[in-house]
C-alpha cells in the first residue's frame, strides 16, 4: 500500500517538475524576493526602516517598468529578533513561498543562525543590514555583504580624535554592549590604541536593554576619560550623555552608526555634545540622502518616510543590488545565473548614497569606504566632517 | 461504553490502560505523525519539530508545576543549559548524540539544585520570582564563562548522530523529535501513577497536609525539580540539535512565560494538556498570519505598518479568551468533547 | 568619598523608580492575594497617556498632573472590573495568567496607537540639572525621589488612619470575616486596583522625566519585581524600602565590581534576603491552617 501510495506521489512530482520549466520564484510577470526582519520587538525601528527601503526600490523599479518585462514583489517576514524565529521565517520564504532570492537579513546572529538553510537552499542571498565577519568566513556561494568590517566603527572616529582633534595624550574609554556586536566595537577600539599609542582607562561592558548608566558614567568620570567611545543605541546613548552633562564632564564622544537615526540626535540634542558618527551610507542631511527621501515621499507610505533613516537607505541599496544582478542576466533569470553576475559585480554606483559597490573579490564583501558626521545637537542635525574614506 | 476492569495478573494491573481502544488510536495518531515527511515541506516540517520538542520542556514543566504545585518562571534557564551543554558536549568534545542528550538533562538536573534548595523554605510567588532570578544568573553565567561558551559570539552545534547515523536535515531530525516525545510521554504517565507522582499530588494540594501524612517534603520538592529540569534539559538539548546555532538570547525570559502559557492553557497536570496547548501556542502566530493572508489585500494595505502589533493584540486576545472562557483549558474541552461524543445521542 | 556618594545617590534615584514599580505590586498582592503581571505596561499605557495630553497647548503642568492621576484611576478601575473581578473563584494560575495576557494586549495596543520611535518627554520641572553640595539632580531625578517618599508617608497613615485602608488591612487578613464586618469586599478589590494604577502613573512619569518616552518603559515592571520580593510581597512601603536598597546595592556593584554584575546584584541580594527571611524584609509570615 505503501509502496504504491510513494510510486504515484513520485510521478506526481516528476510530471509537475517537467511542466515547471522556470526557476523558483520567478513568472514570466513577476520576480518574487523575501526578507526576514525584526519589524516587533526591541529592534523594530532597524527593521521596519529596512524593509520600507526595500519597498522603496521595488516601487521605483516597478514605476520604471520592472526589470527586462517582470515586475518585483517581496514578502518580509518578522522574526522579533529571536535567531530560531529567523530560521523558522527563511524556512517559510524558501519552502512555502518559493521566493526567489533574499534581500532581507535581518541581525548578525540572527543571519548566522539562518546560514546552514540558505546554503542548503543555494538561494542569492544579499546582507547588508548587520555585516558580521562570521558570515563571509568561509565564504557562503550564494551569499554577498555589503558592508564594512563591524570593528572599523570602533577604529574611524577613535583615529579621527587623534588626527584631527590632536587628542593624542588624552585618557580613552568605551562602553560596549555585551554581545557579539559590541565585541566587534571593541576589537575596533582597541585596534585604535593600539596603533596610536593611545592610553585606555576605562572598557566597561554594559547589557542590552540597561536604562540607568550613573555607575559607568561615573566609573568613566573617575578614571578622567577625555575621549569616549559609546556602543550605545537611540535611547541609551541619550541617557549616558545627559549623565555626562550631570555631572559636568569635558568629553569628546563618538558612537556607531545607529547614532546617526533622527531619534537618536533629537533625543541626545538636549545634552548639549555634538558627537562623532561613522557610517557608510549617507546620512538625512547629506544630498543623496535627501534626494533618496524625495522618492521616499512619493512611493512610501507617511508612517515609513516619517520613520527615514540610514536602514532605510540600507534596504533600499540592498534591493537596488540585486535588481542590477538579475538586470544583467536578461530574459533568463535563474539563481545560478544572478549569482554569477553579482561575482562579477564591480564599482556598481549608488548615486552618492554609499561608495561602489564591489562583489568581485574572494568574500563576496563589498567593503565600502566610511564618511565621519558630527551632530550639531543646537538644531538636532547631523553634518557630514569628512567625504567617503577607505581605511 | 467501557466496562470490564476485571484484572487477572500483575501485567494487567501495571499496563497503562486495560482497554485496546487507546492504544490503536494512539498508533493510529503515530503513524499519521510518521508519514507527515512525506507531505509537509521544511516548514511545516520545522512547525512540527518546534512543537515536539517544545513539549518535552512543557511536559517537565507541567510536571514541576502542575503536578508538584511549584510555580517556576525559570525554565528558559533550564532550556539554556541544555542547550549549551549539548553544543559544548557534541562540539567541543565529540561525544556520541545520545550520551550528550541525556548528560545535557543530568546537568539541568544538578542545576535545578539551586532552585530547588530555596523552594524548600518559599512559597508560591516569592519562589516564583527566586526561579525568575535563576533565569537572569545562568544566562549571566553563559556570558562570563567566555572560554567555554564562547560567551556572546553563540554556539554553532553539531547535529545530532546516534550511533554513527546522523539526523541532519529536517526530516531525519523530525523522527529523531518525535521518538523522544513519544518517550517522554510514556515516562510521564508512568511516573505520575507512581508513589513519587502520587506524592506530588499531595504536596501541591496541601504541602503541610501533605508532611502530616508522612511525605518527605525535602525529597519530593527536589526531586520534583530535578525531574523537571532533565526534561527541559533535553529539550534545550534538541532545540540546539535542531537549530544548530545558539546563543543566549535562543531563550530569553519571555520563553519562560510562554512555557507557563503552554501549560496553562493546556490544562494544568494533564500529559495530553501540556501538548496540546504547546501545540496552540507555536501555532498562533503561524493561524494569524493565515487569517490575516486570506483577509485580503485591503485589510492588508489598511494595517500594512501596524500589522505587527496587530498581531500581537490578537494573540493576547486569544489567550485572554481562552482564560476566561474555559479555565481548564484545552485539556478541559477534550474532556467534554470526549463525553459528548462517548455518551451520544445521549449528551447534553 | 564622593564618587561613594555620587553612586549612592544614583542609586537613590533608580530605586526610587524600583520602589514606586514596588509599590503597585504590594497594594494589589495585599488586597488580592495575587501578582499583576501588567504593572510594567499599566505604567507604559499612562506614560504615554502623559504624552498625548500634555501635547495639548497651553496645559500646566499642576494641572496635567491630576489629570493623568485622575486617568490612572478610571484605567485601574476599569481594569479590575473588566478583567480581574470575572475571574474571581478561578485558581490563581489562571488569574495571573490573565495579568499576563492583558500585559500583551495592553503593549501592543499602546504600540498600535502611538508607534514604536523613542520620543522625547516634554520637561516642565526644567531640564538644567541642580546643584546642591556637590551633588547633581535633574529635576526629574528630584521629582521620583519626592513621589516615593510622599507616597510611604501617604501610605502608612492610610494603612493606619483611614477607614478604608483599615478596611483593606481586614480583607488582606480574612476575607470572609470582613465581609461579615459589613466590609465590601469587592469595592475593596477595585480600590486597590485604582491605586496600583496610581503608582503606576508616578512611576511612569518619573520614567520619562528622566529618560525619555519610550516602548521600553514596559520592561521596568520585570525590573521592579527583585524590589517588591525583597521588601515582602504584601508590604507596600517595604516595597519601596527594597526599591532603595537594590537601587544602591546595583549601583554599588557597578561602580565597585564592573564587569557587567550590576545586572544580577539586584537578583542575587534577593536570593540571599529569602534565605534569611523568606517573606521579604517586612512581608507577613503566611500561617496556613492544615
Amino acid at each position: 500500500m505503501k509502496q504504491t501510495f510513494l510510486a504515484a506521489a513520485a510521478a506526481a512530482l516528476l510530471s509537475f517538475g517537467a511542466a515547471q520549466a522556470q526557476e523558483v520564484g520567478v513568472t514570466a510577470t513577476e520576480i518574487l524576493l523575501g526578507e526576514v526582519q525584526p519589524m516587533s520587538g526591541p529592534a523594530s525601528l532597524i527593521g521596519k526602516a529596512g524593509a520600507a527601503g526595500s519597498k522603496l526600490a521595488i516601487a521605483e523599479i516597478n514605476a520604471a517598468g520592472g526589470i527586462n518585462g517582470r515586475k518585483l514583489r517581496a514578502i518580509y517576514e518578522d522574526d522579533g529578533y529571536v535567531p530560531s524565529r529567523s530560521v523558522s521565517a527563511v524556512k517559510k520564504l524558501i519552502d512555502s513561498d518559493k521566493v526567489f532570492a533574499l534581500t532581507g537579513t535581518t541581525g548578525s546572529s540572527h543571519m548566522v543562525a539562518m546560514l546552514p538553510t540558505i546554503e542548503e537552499a543555494k538561494i542569492p542571498t544579499i546582507v547588508h543590514m548587520a555585516p558580521n565577519p562570521a558570515i563571509v568566513n568561509p565564504r557562503r556561494p550564494t551569499v554577498f555583504m555589503i558592508g564594512p568590517d563591524y570593528d572599523l566603527a570602533g577604529y574611524v572616529p577613535m583615529r579621527y580624535m587623534v588626527d584631527k582633534l590632536a587628542m593624542k595624550g588624552g585618557k580613552f574609554g568605551i562602553l560596549y554592549q555585551d554581545d557579539d556586536f559590541g565585541k566587534a566595537l571593541l576589537a575596533g577600539y582597541q585596534k585604535a590604541m593600539k596603533e596610536f599609542g593611545l592610553a585606555s582607562v576605562a572598557e566597561i561592558p554594559f547589557k542590552r536593554g540597561a536604562k540607568d548608566f550613573s555607575a559607568e558614567v561615573l566609573t568613566l568620570k573617575d578614571k578622567g576619560v577625555t575621549g569616549v567611545y559609546l556602543g550605545t543605541l537611540t535611547t541609551e546613548s541619550a541617557a549616558v550623555m545627559s549623565e555626562f552633562r550631570r555631572l559636568d564632564m569635558k568629553v569628546t564622544i563618538a558612537t556607531l552608526w545607529a547614532g546617526q537615526l533622527p531619534a537618536a540626535v533629537k533625543l541626545a540634542a538636549p545634552a548639549g555634545y555634538p558627537y562623532l558618527i561613522p557610517d557608510y551610507y549617507a546620512s538625512n542631511y547629506d544630498p543623496a540622502g535627501q534626494q533618496l527621501m524625495e522618492l521616499a515621499k512619493k512611493h512610501l507610505s507617511a508612517d515609513d518616510y516619517a520613520n527615514f533613516n540610514r536602514y532605510t537607505v540600507s534596504g533600499y541599496v540592498g534591493t537596488k543590488v540585486l535588481a542590477e544582478g538579475i538586470k544583467r542576466c536578461g530574459a533568463a533569470v535563474t539563481r545560478a545565473c544572478v549569482v554569477d553576475q553579482l561575482n562579477k559585480l564591480q564599482n556598481f554606483g549608488t548615486a552618492g548614497l554609499t561608495g561602489p559597490i564591489s562583489f568581485n573579490n574572494p568574500k563576496a564583501q563589498a567593503v565600502l569606504p566610511i564618511k565621519l558626521f558630527q551632530t550639531d545637537p543646537a538644531s538636532a542635525t547631523v553634518k557630514s566632517l569628512t567625504d567617503f574614506i577607505a581605511y | 461504553m467501557r466496562s470490564r476492569t476485571y484484572k487477572t495478573d500483575v501485567a494487567q494491573l501495571v499496563a497503562l490502560s486495560d482497554h485496546r481502544a487507546p492504544w490503536l488510536w494512539a498508533a493510529a495518531a503515530l503513524a499519521l505523525l510518521a508519514l507527515a515527511p512525506l507531505v509537509l515541506g521544511a516548514f511545516g516540517l520545522n512547525l512540527l519539530i518546534t512543537i515536539f520538542v517544545l513539549s518535552i520542556g512543557v511536559l517537565g514543566l507541567n510536571l514541576l508545576s502542575g503536578v508538584a504545585g511549584q510555580i517556576s518562571l525559570g525554565h528558559a534557564g533550564f532550556l539554556l543549559i541544555g542547550a549549551y551543554a549539548q553544543a559544548i558536549l557534541t562540539t567541543d568534545y565529540k561525544l556520541p548524540g545520545l550520551l550528550a542528550l541525556l548528560l545535557a538533562g543530568a546537568v539541568a538536573a544538578l542545576a535545578s539544585l539551586v532552585v530547588g534548595v530555596p523552594s524548600l523554605r518559599l512559597k508560591g510567588l516569592y519562589l516564583a520570582i527566586t526561579t525568575l532570578a535563576f533565569t537572569f544568573i545562568v544566562r549571566h553565567v553563559v556570558l562570563f564563562a567566555e572560554g567555554l561558551t564562547r560567551g556572546s559570539n553563540g554556539m554553532p552545534v553539531e547535529a545530532l548522530s546516534v550511533a554513527g547515523f546522523s539526523f541532519k536535515g529536517d526530516q531525519r531530525f523530525y523522527y529523531a523529535a518525535l521518538v523522544m516525545l513519544v518517550l517522554a510521554v510514556l515516562a510521564t504517565l508512568n511516573l505520575m501513577r507512581t508513589r513519587i507522582g502520587r506524592a506530588w499530588l499531595a504536596v501541591r494540594d496541601h504541602d503541610i497536609a501533605a508532611r502530616a501524612m508522612g511525605i518527605d517534603l525535602m525529597r519530593t520538592k527536589l526531586l520534583a525539580f530535578m525531574v523537571s529540569a532533565f526534561y527541559t534539559g533535553v529539550a534545550g538539548a534538541l532545540v540546539a540539535a535542531q537549530t544548530r546555532f545558539i546563543n543566549v538570547d535562543t531563550f530569553s525570559v519571555l520563553v519562560s512565560i510562554e512555557a507557563l502559557a503552554m501549560v496553562i492553557v493546556g490544562g494544568m497536570g494533564r500529559v495530553h494538556g501540556a501538548i496540546l496547548g504547546t501545540a496552540l501556542i507555536v501555532l498562533l502566530p503561524e493561524t494569524l498570519n493565515l487569517a490575516f493572508g486570506a483577509a485580503g489585500d485591503g485589510v492588508k494595505t489598511l494595517m500594512a505598518d501596524r500589522i505587527y502589533e496587530v498581531k500581537g493584540l490578537m494573540y493576547g486576545v486569544v489567550i485572554l479568551l481562552f482564560l476566561r472562557l474555559e479555565p481548564e483549558g484545552l485539556a478541559g474541552i477534550w474532556r467534554k468533547v470526549k463525553r459528548f461524543w462517548v455518551q451520544w445521542p445521549l449528551s447534553q | 568619598m564622593d564618587y561613594f556618594v555620587n553612586l549612592v545617590t544614583s542609586g537613590l534615584v533608580i530605586g526610587a523608580l524600583y520602589g514606586l514599580v514596588a509599590m503597585g505590586f504590594a497594594i494589589v498582592y495585599r488586597a488580592t492575594g495575587m501578582v499583576n503581571f501588567a504593572q510594567g505596561e499599566v505604567m507604559m499605557l499612562i506614560a504615554y497617556a502623559a504624552y498625548s495630553l500634555s501635547t495639548i497647548p497651553g496645559l500646566p503642568f499642576w494641572l496635567l498632573l491630576p489629570l493623568v492621576l485622575a486617568a490612572s484611576v478610571g484605567l485601574g478601575l476599569v481594569i479590575e472590573r473588566l478583567f480581574i473581578r470575572p475571574m474571581l473563584g478561578e485558581p490563581m494560575f489562571s488569574r495571573v495568567m490573565v495579568t499576563i495576557g492583558l500585559a500583551v494586549v495592553i503593549r501592543s495596543s499602546v504600540l498600535l496607537i502611538w508607534g514604536v520611535e523613542p520620543t522625547a518627554f516634554p520637561r516642565p520641572l526644567g531640564s538644567e540639572p541642580l546643584r546642591l553640595a556637590g551633588i547633581a539632580l535633574y529635576p526629574g531625578q528630584i521629582f521620583a525621589l519626592v513621589s516615593l517618599a510622599l507616597l510611604c508617608v501617604l501610605m502608612a497613615l492610610f494603612f493606619s488612619r483611614s477607614r478604608i485602608g483599615i478596611a483593606m488591612r481586614a480583607t488582606s487578613d480574612n476575607e470572609t470575616t470582613a465581609l461579615l464586618m459589613g466590609i465590601d469586599v469587592k469595592r475593596i478589590s477595585g480600590i486597590a486596583w485604582a491605586l496600583s494604577a496610581v503608582f503606576a502613573a508616578f512611576a511612569g512619569l518619573s520614567f520619562c522625566l528622566m529618560f525619555s518616552l519610550e516602548p521600553e518603559i514596559s520592561q521596568m515592571g520585570l525590573r521592579g519585581f527583585p524590589a517588591t520580593i525583597l521588601g515582602g510581597l504584601d508590604s507596600v512601603v517595604g516595597g519601596a524600602f527594597g526599591g532603595l536598597v537594590i537601587g544602591v546595592a546595583e549601583n554599588l556593584a557597578g561602580g565597585y565590581l564592573g564587569r557587567g554584575l550590576k545586572e544580577i546584584a539586584g537578583f542575587v541580594l534577593i536570593v540571599v534576603v529569602l534565605m534569611v527571611k523568606p517573606y521579604g524584609l517586612f512581608g507577613q509570615r503566611e500561617i496556613e491552617r492544615v
